[in-house]
C-alpha cells in the first residue's frame, strides 16, 4: 500500500514538472455585441485590457472588424438536397456581401478534407465552385475539424491577419463513418441497459475534440443545417456548440429550410465582425493560462476564448 | 463565353478536386503570408491535388485513422437494491450476473502489398457478447394442498364465504321449474346435490388429473386474501448472445460510393421457469439467430442529383430450445395453468428489400422519388396444443344457473373440461407476401420565409400466399353442405392463391414551415398526412385448417355435460390430412381471414410554434391529432361469428350449445379465430405539448417535454369488447393512455479543472478533477385508466367480456386515496345474469397509479493522450429506488359476495439497478 502511494506521488511529480517554454504569442478571438443587439463602432486597441493568469499582459496587435480576414470555409454537405441547395444559395449570397478585405478559401469535408479553392476575393469563382460541390459521401466535420484548425492556426502564427474556420454542415450523428449510434447488435438481449444513455459515445468524442482543439488558436464557427431531436443528435448539436465555444467561435442552428439563410448569415456575420487580439506571452507561462479580457464600455457584451492548451515551441 | 469557360473550369476543380488559384485581387502582405501558409500546410497535409501521392496517402490517413473502442459493462446483484416485489415476499436476493463486452474498430482498409491504403475504402467491425444469469419473479395463485385432494371444506369465494361444490352426477331436471321466470335459487331449472362436507370423494378424482397434479408445485407464500397469491416464483434464466456487424464502404471516381454491411447475432433466451418440470406454463427456452446483409450504391450524377440504390436481406430464426416431452395444457383460471399452448416452434422470417431513391433539385423545388419493393417469406412451424388443451370452468361443479358456485379446479379434479382442443400439424407453412411503394415528394420554397412539402405515396399490397397453396379460410359466401348455409372451408389454389385482393392505396401528406415575419427566432409548422399499412404475415400457422388438423370439442352445455372426459383423452381423428371438404372444420373454432378491401388507415395533423428564447433556450409548443380506422384487432375485439346481445333474452336457454349455435351468423362453427388480423379497430388521439431545450451552456444541456393527451379507441384493454354489434358503445379511453407525461433529460460537464469554475488545478490534480460528467433522465407519467370487470359472467357464452354496472349515486372516487383504498368498489356492481354492464370498457375518470423513473449516469474520462482515453461510468437505473405501485384489483363481485380486494393495491415493484462500465477508446 505504501509503495503504491509512493508510486502515485512519483507519477504526480512527473506530471507536475515545470512547463516547457511555449509560444511567444497568443491570439484571442473576441466577439463584441452591443447589449441592445446591434454592433457599434469598432473598439480601439487601447481600450482592451488583458490579464494572463491574473497579471496584466501586453497586447502586440489588435485586428478589428474592418481589417483583413481569411475565412476557411469548409462545406460539409452529405445529406439531403433539400437542405444542401438552400445552404449553397445562402452561402453564395453571404460571400457576395463580404467586404473586400475578406478572403475566402474553400474546402470540402466529406470523406476527408480537400481544398477546392485557395483563399480569394473572387466571389464569382467561389460561387461557381460552391454551386458545383457534390452533395454526397460521409459527414466530415468531426474527423476534419482538428486538421482545419491546425491549418488556420499555422496561418495565424505566420501572419497578423484574422483567420477563422467556418463549417457549413448538414451532418448528423448517423452519417459519420465512425460509429456514434451504437446500434443494437444482439436483438435477443432484452435486458440491455447500456443503450439507455445513447449519447455517451458522441459525448466522449466531443470531449476529446474539445480538449484537442484548445491546442490550436484559431476560432471555429459552425452553421448547422439539419436539426434532429433524438438524444444522440441533441448531444451532437450541443457538442458542435461546445466545440465552437471552446475555440472562441459560435455555432448557429437551423431547424428548417427557411432558417438556413439565417443560420449561415449569423455564422458569417460573427466571423467577419470578430476581433483578434495578439498577446505577448511571458517566457514562462502555464500550459493552461487563465485569460481575462475587458473593455471599458459597459454597454457592450464581450465573449472571448478562455481555453488554451499551450504547446511547446 | 468567358463566363462559361470560368464556370466549366470551376466545375472541373470541384469534380476533380483540383485546387487552383483563380484570378483575384492582390492580397495585402499579411494576408499573402497567411495564404502562402495555407498552401504549404494543405500541400503538406495532402489536401491538394498537387500534393505528392505519398504525402497524400500519409496525410489523409491522419484524418481517417484506425479508431475504435473496447468495452465491458458489468452488473451484479450485490450492486443493486433488492427489488420491492421481492423484499415484500421476505426475500433478500434477486440473482443477477451480467457481463456485456465487445469492441468496435474502424478505419481505412489497407492490406500490405495487396491493397495499399488509398483512403477510399473503409471498414467498421463491431462485436458484442452477453453472458447473463438473471432471476424473474412472479406472484401467482395455485390450489391449496387440500383442494388438490378434493377437500373444499375450507375453500371460500372472493368475499370469504364458503364456495359450494356440486356433484355433476346428481344433476336432474327440476319438476317445479317455472320457465316463465328467471332461473334463481328459488326457481332452479336443474337440481344438483352438493358434495358431502364440500369434499369430492377420492374415488371420483380423475386419474389423469391426479397424475398431472404430481407436477403442480405446493404453495410457498400466503399473501392472500383467502389463499390467493400463494405461490411466489423467483426463478433464474440464462441468456447468452454473440453478434457482429461488419461494414465496408468504397468510393470511386468521386461520384460512386458502395457500402456493404453484414451482421449476425446468435442468442439463447433461457426463459425463467414457473415450474421446475415439464408442466411449466411459462415460456420455453428460445434460440435466436439473425442475419442481415445490405448493399448500397450512391451515385452522385451531378451536384443537384443523387441516386441511391439499396438491396437488403434480413433473416431471423427462432426456435424452441425445450427438449422435454410435451405436456398437455390445463387451463384452470383463476389458478395458474399447467402446460403451454405452443411448446415447440421453429420460425424463420426473411425480408428482401430493394429501394431506389432519386433526389434532385430544380430551381426552388427539391424532388424526391422513392421506389421500393419488399418481399416477405415467413416459414413457420408452430403447432398449437400438440398434446391437447383442456379448459375447465366452474359450470360443471356449480348449481346450474347460479353464479358463485362451483369451481374450475374442482371440474379439473373430476376430469370434466368444457372445451378441449388439439392439433395435428405435419409440415411447416411457407407464407409469402409483397409490398410495393412509390413515393414522390416536393419541397418547395415559396418564399425565403415559407417552405412547403407535398408528397404522395402509393402502395401496392399483395395478399398472403403459401408456397404450396397450403392455406385456407372460411368463405362467408360458400355454401356449407352440412346445413346449406353460407360459410364453408375454402382452400387456396393456383387460381386463388390468396384470399384478399391486391390493394392499391395513395396517401398524401403536406407540411409547411413559416418563419413569422421573416424572423429566424420564430417558426410555425403545420402538417397533415394520411397513410395506409397492410396486414402483415405473422408467425404461426393460422388459416391452414384442412391442411393441418385442429380438433375442438365443445361441451353441449357447459353447466351439464363436459366436452369429453379427461381420462379418455381425444377420440382418434376421423379423416386423414389434408381434409379439404367444405365442412371439414365444422364444429371447430375456425380460422377466419378477412376478405374485404379494408386496410389499416392512419392520419395525423399537427401544428407547432418554435421560439428561441434568451439563454440558448428553444421552446416548442404545439398540438397534434392522430387517428386511424380499420386497425388490426384480435379475437377479443372482433368476432364475425358473435351472437347479438339481443339474444340475452333467451337467458339460461343459451347454455344449450345447440340453441346457442343456432343464433350465430355461421352456426356450423363454434367460433372464429381472426388472429390479430381483423381490420376493424378505430382510435383517435389529441395531444398538446411543450418542449424546452437548453443548449449547451457552461457544460449544461437540458431538455424537458411535457404532454397532455387523450386517446380513445374501441378495442384496447385486457378483457376485450362487450358488444361486437355496437362498437360506438365500446368507444372509451385507450387502455394505455397516460394523459400526462413529463420527461426530462440532462447532461452536465462538471465545471472542474483548468479554465473551469471550480478546482482549476493545472498540476497533477487535474487528472483527478477533470473529465467528470453527469447525464440523467426523469420520466413521470400519470396512470392508465382502470379496466373494471365483473367476477362472474353468466351470459350463456354470448358475451365474452362483460362490463360492470355503475351503482347510481355512489361516487367511484375516494377522498383519501391510498393503496388500500384506491377507488370505491361500492360504486360498481356485478350486472344481473344475462344483462350487459353499463360502465365503459375503461373507466373515464379512475386511473391506475402513475409511474416515476429516474436514471443517472456518472462518468469520468481520462485522456491518456490526444488519441486515447479511458472512460469509467456508473449508471443507476431507478437510482432513487422508487417503488411504483401495482395496479389495484379491479374485479367487482356481487353485492352479496363482494370481492374484498376490489379497489386495493397489493404490493409495488421496481428497484435500483447499477451498471458499471469501462471503455477504452482509441
Amino acid at each position: 500500500m505504501k509503495s503504491a502511494g509512493l508510486l502515485l506521488l512519483f507519477a504526480a511529480a512527473v506530471w507536475a514538472a515545470p512547463v516547457k517554454p511555449g509560444p511567444t504569442q497568443l491570439r484571442i478571438p473576441v466577439c463584441i455585441e452591443n447589449k441592445q443587439g446591434s454592433d457599434d463602432a469598432p473598439i480601439e486597441a487601447k481600450d482592451f485590457a488583458v490579464t494572463l493568469d491574473g497579471a496584466s499582459s501586453r497586447l502586440i496587435d489588435v485586428q478589428r472588424p474592418g481589417d483583413a480576414l481569411v475565412i476557411l470555409l469548409v462545406m460539409d454537405l452529405a445529406g439531403d438536397l433539400t437542405v444542401a441547395e438552400p445552404a449553397k444559395e445562402a452561402t453564395i449570397a453571404e460571400i457576395k456581401k463580404l467586404p473586400e478585405a475578406v478572403f475566402v478559401g474553400l474546402l470540402r469535408a466529406q470523406d476527408g478534407l480537400k481544398v477546392i479553392m485557395d483563399p480569394t476575393t473572387d466571389h464569382d469563382a467561389l460561387a461557381g465552385a460552391i454551386e458545383s460541390l457534390p452533395v454526397s459521401g460521409k459527414s466530415g466535420l468531426l474527423p476534419t475539424i482538428e486538421v482545419a484548425c491546425r491549418i488556420a492556426d499555422s496561418m495565424l502564427r505566420k501572419s497578423t491577419t484574422r483567420v477563422g474556420v467556418l463549417y457549413i454542415t448538414d451532418s448528423n450523428a448517423q452519417n459519420y463513418r465512425e460509429d456514434f449510434m451504437n446500434p443494437v447488435i444482439n436483438s435477443s438481449d432484452s435486458h440491455d441497459l447500456s443503450r439507455q444513455f445513447p449519447e455517451t459515445l458522441m459525448r466522449e468524442k466531443i470531449s476529446k475534440l474539445e480538449t484537442n482543439l484548445t491546442a490550436w488558436q484559431s476560432p471555429v464557427f459552425v452553421a448547422h443545417l439539419n436539426y434532429q431531436g433524438d438524444r444522440v443528435s441533441e448531444e451532437y448539436q450541443n457538442g458542435l456548440k461546445r466545440l465552437a465555444d471552446a475555440t472562441g467561435g459560435v455555432a448557429a442552428f437551423s431547424r428548417s429550410t427557411t432558417e438556413i439563410p439565417g443560420a449561415i448569415e449569423h455564422g458569417f456575420a460573427v466571423l467577419v465582425s470578430h476581433y483578434s487580439l495578439t498577446l505577448a506571452l511571458p517566457e514562462r507561462v502555464s500550459s493552461n493560462p487563465q485569460i481575462k479580457v475587458t473593455i471599458p464600455d459597459a454597454d457592450r457584451s464581450l465573449t472571448y476564448r478562455t481555453r488554451y492548451r499551450l504547446r511547446s515551441k | 463565353m468567358r463566363k462559361l469557360l470560368v464556370a466549366l473550369e470551376v466545375s472541373a476543380w470541384c469534380v476533380l478536386g483540383l485546387a487552383q488559384q483563380p484570378p483575384a485581387r492582390k492580397p495585402p502582405a499579411a494576408v499573402d503570408s497567411a495564404i502562402e501558409e495555407f498552401k504549404i500546410q494543405t500541400r503538406d497535409l495532402g489536401l491538394r491535388e498537387d500534393s505528392s501521392p505519398a504525402v497524400k496517402a500519409a496525410a489523409k490517413g491522419g484524418q481517417q485513422k484506425i479508431h475504435g473502442r473496447v468495452f465491458e459493462n458489468f452488473r451484479n446483484d450485490f450492486l443493486d437494491a433488492v427489488p420491492h416485489e421481492i423484499a415484500q415476499r421476505g426475500e433478500t436476493k434477486s440473482l443477477l450476473r451480467r457481463n456485456q463486452f465487445g469492441f468496435n474498430i474502424a478505419g481505412p482498409v489497407a492490406i500490405p502489398r495487396l491493397l495499399p491504403s488509398r483512403n477510399d475504402t473503409f471498414f467498421s467491425l463491431s462485436y458484442e457478447g452477453v453472458r447473463e444469469r438473471i432471476s424473474r419473479t412472479s406472484l401467482q395463485t395455485i390450489p391449496t394442498m387440500a383442494e388438490r385432494t378434493g377437500d373444499y371444506s375450507a375453500v371460500v369465494n372472493q368475499a370469504g364465504q364458503q364456495l359450494p361444490i356440486y356433484d355433476p352426477k346428481s344433476t336432474r331436471v327440476n319438476p317445479g321449474f317455472d320457465p316463465s321466470q328467471p332461473v334463481s335459487l328459488t326457481n332452479l331449472q336443474y337440481l344438483r346435490d352438493p358434495f358431502p362436507n364440500n369434499k369430492i370423494p377420492a374415488a371420483r378424482l380423475d386419474p389423469v388429473a391426479q397424475q398431472g397434479l404430481q407436477l403442480y408445485p405446493a404453495p410457498n407464500t400466503n399473501v392472500g386474501p383467502f389463499n390467493q397469491n400463494n405461490y411466489f416464483v423467483n426463478s433464474p434464466e440464462t441468456d447468452t448472445a454473440n453478434g457482429m456487424i461488419g461494414k465496408v464502404d468504397h468510393s470511386f471516381r468521386e461520384r460512386h460510393r458502395v457500402t456493404t454491411e453484414l451482421a449476425f447475432s446468435n442468442g439463447l433466451l433461457g426463459a425463467a421457469k414457473l415450474f421446475p418440470n415439464e408442466a411449466n406454463p411459462g415460456a420455453s427456452d428460445r434460440i435466436f439467430s439473425s442475419r442481415r446483409g445490405s448493399l448500397e450504391h450512391v451515385y452522385t450524377a451531378s451536384s443537384q442529383t443523387v441516386n441511391t440504390l439499396t438491396f437488403e436481406v434480413t433473416a431471423t430464426h427462432s426456435r424452441s430450445g425445450d427438449t422435454t416431452t410435451d405436456f398437455p395444457q390445463y387451463q384452470l383460471s383463476p389458478f395458474l395453468n399447467m402446460g403451454r399452448s405452443y411448446p415447440d416452434f421453429n420460425n424463420k422470417r426473411n425480408t428482401f428489400v430493394l429501394t431506389d431513391g432519386i433526389s434532385t433539385r430544380r430551381g426552388k423545388h427539391s424532388l424526391h422519388l422513392v421506389l421500393q419493393q419488399v418481399h416477405y417469406q415467413v416459414n413457420t412451424f408452430w403447432p398449437q396444443y400438440p398434446a391437447g388443451s383442456y379448459h375447465f370452468s366452474s359450470g360443471l361443479t356449480s348449481l346450474p344457473g347460479i353464479i358463485d358456485t362451483g369451481d374450475a379446479f374442482a371440474s379439473f379434479l373430476l376430469g370434466l373440461p368444457d372445451l378441449a382442443q388439439t392439433s395435428r400439424v405435419s409440415a411447416p407453412s411457407y407464407f409469402r407476401q409483397s409490398h410495393g411503394t412509390f413515393s414522390l415528394s416536393d419541397s418547395y420554397e415559396i418564399r425565403k420565409d415559407l417552405a412547403i412539402t407535398v408528397s404522395l405515396t402509393t402502395t401496392r399490397d399483395t395478399p398472403r400466399t403459401e408456397k404450396y397453396n397450403r392455406q385456407s379460410t372460411i368463405s362467408a359466401s360458400l355454401i356449407n353442405p352440412a346445413n346449406g348455409l353460407p360459410g364453408a372451408l375454402l382452400a387456396a389454389s393456383d387460381a386463388v392463391p390468396g384470399f384478399r385482393p391486391t390493394l392499391w392505396r395513395a396517401g398524401p401528406s403536406i407540411g409547411l414551415a413559416w418563419n413569422v415575419r421573416g424572423q429566424s427566432k420564430t417558426v410555425v409548422r403545420a402538417s397533415f398526412a394520411r397513410s395506409y399499412s397492410f396486414i402483415p404475415v405473422y408467425t404461426g400457422q393460422w388459416a391452414t385448417q384442412g391442411f393441418n388438423g385442429y380438433a375442438a370439442f365443445v361441451s353441449p352445455n357447459p353447466q351439464l355435460e363436459p366436452a369429453l372426459v379427461l381420462a379418455n383423452g381425444f377420440p382418434p381423428p376421423t379423416f386423414p390430412l389434408p381434409d379439404l371438404r367444405p365442412d371439414a372444420v365444422n364444429g371447430t373454432i375456425a380460422d377466419f381471414m378477412d376478405q374485404s378491401r379494408r386496410e389499416p388507415m392512419y392520419q395525423s395533423a399537427s401544428a407547432t410554434v418554435e421560439r428561441e428564447l434568451p439563454g440558448s433556450v428553444m421552446m416548442t409548443a404545439g398540438f397534434s391529432y392522430s387517428g386511424g380506422r380499420n386497425l388490426l384487432v384480435s379475437n377479443g375485439a372482433a368476432n364475425p361469428n358473435a351472437i347479438s346481445p339481443n339474444a340475452l333474452v333467451y337467458r339460461d336457454q343459451l347454455n344449450d350449445e345447440t340453441f346457442n349455435s343456432s343464433l350465430r351468423p355461421f352456426p356450423q362453427y363454434k367460433g372464429f379465430d381472426v388472429y390479430s388480423s381483423y381490420p376493424l379497430g378505430k382510435y383517435q388521439r389529441d395531444a398538446g405539448f411543450l418542449r424546452l431545450e437548453k443548449r449547451a451552456s457552461k457544460g449544461l444541456t437540458l431538455s424537458a417535454y411535457y404532454e397532455v393527451s387523450k386517446q380513445l379507441d374501441d378495442y384496447s384493454g385486457p378483457y376485450g369488447t362487450q358488444d361486437f354489434f355496437n362498437r360506438h358503445n365500446e368507444w372509451s379511453l385507450t387502455a394505455y393512455n397516460q394523459p400526462q407525461r413529463l420527461s426530462v433529460s440532462y447532461s452536465y460537464e462538471l465545471p472542474l479543472g483548468v479554465n473551469k469554475t471550480f478546482l482549476p488545478f493545472s498540476d497533477w490534480r487535474r487528472y483527478l478533477v477533470e473529465g467528470w460528467s453527469l447525464s440523467g433522465t426523469a420520466a413521470v407519467a400519470s396512470g392508465t385508466p382502470i379496466a373494471l370487470h365483473p367476477l362472474f359472467n353468466n351470459t350463456g357464452g354470448v358475451i365474452s367480456a362483460l362490463h360492470v354496472n355503475a351503482v347510481p349515486g355512489v361516487d367511484p372516487n375516494v377522498s383519501d386515496q391510498n393503496p388500500s383504498n384506491w377507488f370505491n368498489p361500492a360504486a360498481f356492481d356485478q350486472p344481473p345474469d344475462f344483462t350487459l354492464g353499463d360502465v365503459a370498457r375503461t373507466h373515464p375518470t379512475l386511473r391506475n397509479p402513475g409511474s416515476q423513473n429516474y436514471d443517472l449516469s456518472v462518468s469520468k474520462r481520462v485522456a491518456v493522450d490526444p488519441e486515447h482515453a479511458v472512460e469509467f461510468s456508473a449508471a443507476g437505473f431507478n437510482f432513487l429506488n422508487h417503488a411504483n405501485w401495482n395496479d389495484p384489483d379491479a374485479g367487482i363481485g356481487t353485492a352479496s359476495a363482494p370481492n374484498v380486494n376490489a379497489g386495493k393495491i397489493i404490493g409495488s415493484r421496481g428497484g435500483r439497478v447499477i451498471q458499471l462500465g469501462l471503455r477504452f477508446s482509441f
